[in-house]
């Protein structure tokens, strides 16, 4: 039993720590997840080295990351350096897509886990040894976890596809509230489902309020130039600032 | 969802703290009512992982931290328990977090 409050409870609040009648008291004052953090920054520190712009692009499975990839790459690649981070939990299809593009990617298979981590990335990157371009981190297809891995990115991409309710932003909280960029993908599927596009784009800025918002669709076409205008600015913007 | 792969790495670190695992009492951790960490869940697996180190008797602690925000509108700094929150005093959005998220060890006890 606890001799300050009297509780048995494994759970409790106190206002300073106190010894059940120990001998002795260590500080530790450590994050828990601060190993995945270590990792981020060293990852950060590499992409300014090496002059890389690195994006963490995040969604559900199929919302439509790694079409959005291809397209991309199709067309600034000419102009920007591209490389590709893959997360899958198992195979390489989303890879052998993205070599199809003939840029240098990478597969990361996270086998029972959910999420790329720092330490992924960071192994991921020694294979590359890729330089002065745009990274795009694909991640595993989750709105959950990989929220609680920073990878050492500048921006965090969320996709949202019309066919997964505008009521997402809500449901998920973190994600979104990390979120740099939105794109509401498969615009071209707004007739045939009851998603509400202001309505999700007004969460997603209630809880990040700098969000930055696309809406197009890959497969079409349409909205998809403003993307890249803006990943074009974004490289420029960095290697301004990297020359400066 | 990562309580489990958490408690891994509490006593991961404990251990480097520790010359005997065996010899802690308990591991007083604080987390944050926004660290989307399911601290019941923490509770239930903590015991699980202990015993796989031999360290049965270490017992966690957890101090719950309550989230606090700075509105980045009219400053008004207001307790929240979910991330979607309007300010109570200007009913705006938007917001610096001053605590919530907090996960990390505090201190352990030794025998």
């Amino acid at each position: 039993m606890c001799g300050v409050c009297g509780c048995s409870q494994q759970e409790h609040q106190h206002e300073h720590p106190h010894a059940h009648d120990h001998q002795q008291i260590i500080a530790v004052e450590r994050n828990i997840l601060a190993t995945n953090e270590k990792f981020a920054e060293q990852n950060a520190t590499l992409f300014q080295q090496q002059q890389i712009l690195a994006l963490n692009l995040l969604s559900s499975p199929g919302s439509g990351k790694t079409s959005l990839l291809e397209k991309t790459i199709l067309k600034l690649k000419q102009a920007i350096n591209i490389a590709v981070i893959e997360g899958d939990q198992y195979s390489d299809r989303d890879a052998e897509r993205i070599r199809r593009c003939q840029v240098p990617t990478e597969q990361v298979n996270t086998g029972k886990t959910c999420h790329l981590d720092a330490h992924h990335i960071a192994h991921a990157m020694d294979h590359l040894q890729f330089k002065r371009g745009i990274l795009m981190i694909e991640n595993v297809g989750n709105l959950v976890c990989p929220a609680l891995f920073p990878l050492g990115e500048h921006y965090k991409v969320v996709l949202l596809s019309v066919t997964e309710g505008e009521d997402k932003p809500v449901k998920y909280q973190e994600m979104f509230a990390q979120a740099d960029v939105l794109i509401i993908n498969k615009i071209d599927l707004l007739p045939y489902v009851d998603f509400d596009v202001e309505a999700a784009i007004a969460y997603a800025k209630k809880l990040s309020p700098q969000l930055k918002v696309f809406q197009l669709s890959v497969k079409s076409g349409e909205g998809i130039e403003e993307w890249y205008q803006w990943l074009q600015q974004s490289w420029q913007a960095s290697i301004n600032a990297l020359t400066a | 969802m990562h309580e489990l792969s958490v408690c891994r790495q509490i006593m991961q670190t404990v251990g480097q703290f520790v010359d005997d695992v065996r010899q802690i009492d308990r591991i007083n951790i604080a987390v944050g009512e926004l660290a989307a960490i399911d601290t019941a869940s923490l509770a239930f697996w903590f015991p699980v992982v202990a015993g796989e180190n031999e360290a049965k008797d270490a017992k966690l602690v957890i101090e719950h931290v309550a989230a606090l925000a700075d509105c980045q509108h009219c400053h008004h700094r207001f307790p929240l328990k979910k991330r979607l929150s309007a300010c109570p005093n200007c009913q705006q959005y938007g917001y610096q977090l001053l605590s919530g998220e907090e996960l990390s060890i505090k201190t352990i006890e030794v025998k």
